[in-house]
């Protein structure tokens, strides 16, 4: 990849972040700003020995273990993030090529040196590796903030604590862990992810009703033409989070090498290449 | 080549989209004839444990190779 092209993919990203900044940043913190008011209020006007109670049973749980053995006990915290993020990535992909056509600035960028290629792809790009960069450094700020009060209140309360600095290895191995789970999301999830810009790149109105109508029109159709439901099947298979949860290192590898995890990026990338020629196709 | 693509899947949208479909769609069924697909939700086909909600029965069988995993994840919820 030459200096020229790695540059033109910086401007298209950030091109990206500047314009959906709200959506990739402003979501996080707001779930963040929501979850420390609850974290303050437990901690103001919940029950204190209850609260002490809570403190030394978390003590008893994670006594001796070490901050990566740590690390997935607290992923459960990124769940409200990772909801927020997946909300928040729909309504970006199934707009983001239907915007450019709907204010013009498709004739603008095909008017520059960019290959529609590099604009989908960004777009691509943007949607599975950069928003979540913003999410997971949302995340370990919040989680930063919620180890030194827990430690505080431990030691106002005289509670034996896992301690600031096997938390801070636990919160790092918990953000490299969620990030790779949301990767391996957005990989698993890709025939998704080109169906919703297929469509944001197709449809003249209502790209969002486009794409699930014509999902349940061809899974139907494919039950009279075939007599079978494999695209239902599929679907189905593909909603487990099992197959993209990471709860150590080692995992990430095995799922991305699975089977069904390449043949999802085959189809992926096909439909992302319709949604590309799609581009052609300015209104 | 170039010209009859541009002539037939290239003419319009429509075309296009429809192209994209059957593709997407004869790849699915292809793909589910050969390796036989059923759907794996129900099962919840993970690494991690074993159930299957149509023999409720059997229990969940917990893995051995990631006993470490499930070690934590008990803890966390019944303590030691």
């Amino acid at each position: 990849m030459n200096n020229f092209l790695l540059r033109q993919y910086g401007a298209l990203i950030k091109r990206e972040l500047l314009e959906h900044r709200n959506l990739f940043l402003g979501g996080p913190i707001l779930v963040a700003i929501l979850l420390l008011a609850a974290l303050l209020w437990v901690i103001n006007f919940g029950a204190q020995d209850v609260i002490v109670v809570l403190l030394t049973q978390a003590g008893e749980i994670t006594e001796g273990m070490r901050g990566s053995a740590l690390a997935p006990l607290l992923m459960p915290m990124a769940v409200p993030f990772v909801i927020t993020l997946f909300i928040g990535l729909l309504a970006y992909l199934i707009n983001t090529l239907y915007q450019d056509r709907r204010d013009m600035s498709i004739l603008f960028w095909q008017s520059m040196p960019v290959a529609n290629i590099n604009t989908v792809m960004s777009k691509v790009i943007t949607a599975g590796f950069i928003a979540p960069i913003f999410m997971v450094a949302v995340l370990v700020v919040l989680m930063l903030v919620c180890a030194f009060s827990i430690t505080v209140l431990a030691a106002i309360n005289d509670v034996d604590s896992v301690g600031l600095g096997q938390m801070l290895v636990a919160i790092l191995n918990c953000a490299l862990l969620v990030y790779m789970t949301v990767v391996l999301a957005g990989l698993w999830l890709l025939p998704t992810l080109g169906w919703l810009l297929l469509f944001s790149a197709f449809a003249k109105s209502q790209p969002l009703m486009w794409a699930i109508v014509t999902f349940i029109l061809i899974a139907i159709l494919e039950g009279l033409v075939f007599d079978t439901q494999y695209l239902a099947d599929w679907s189905e298979s593909r909603s487990g989070f099992y197959s993209y949860l990471v709860l150590q290192p080692s995992d990430f590898f095995d799922r991305l090498f699975s089977y069904d995890m390449l043949f999802g990026i085959f189809l992926g990338s096909l439909i992302i290449t319709g949604a590309t020629y799609m581009r052609r196709f300015a209104d | 080549m170039q010209n009859l693509v541009n002539r037939t899947v290239l003419r319009n949208r429509y075309t296009l989209l429809l192209t994209v479909l059957v593709s997407y769609i004869l790849l699915i069924v292809i793909e589910g004839e050969i390796t036989n697909r059923e759907p794996q939700a129900y099962t919840f086909e993970n690494p991690y444990f074993d159930i299957d909600v149509n023999a409720p029965d059997e229990g969940l069988e917990i893995d051995q190779a990631t006993e470490q995993n499930e070690i934590s994840i008990r803890r966390l919820f019944w303590g030691r």
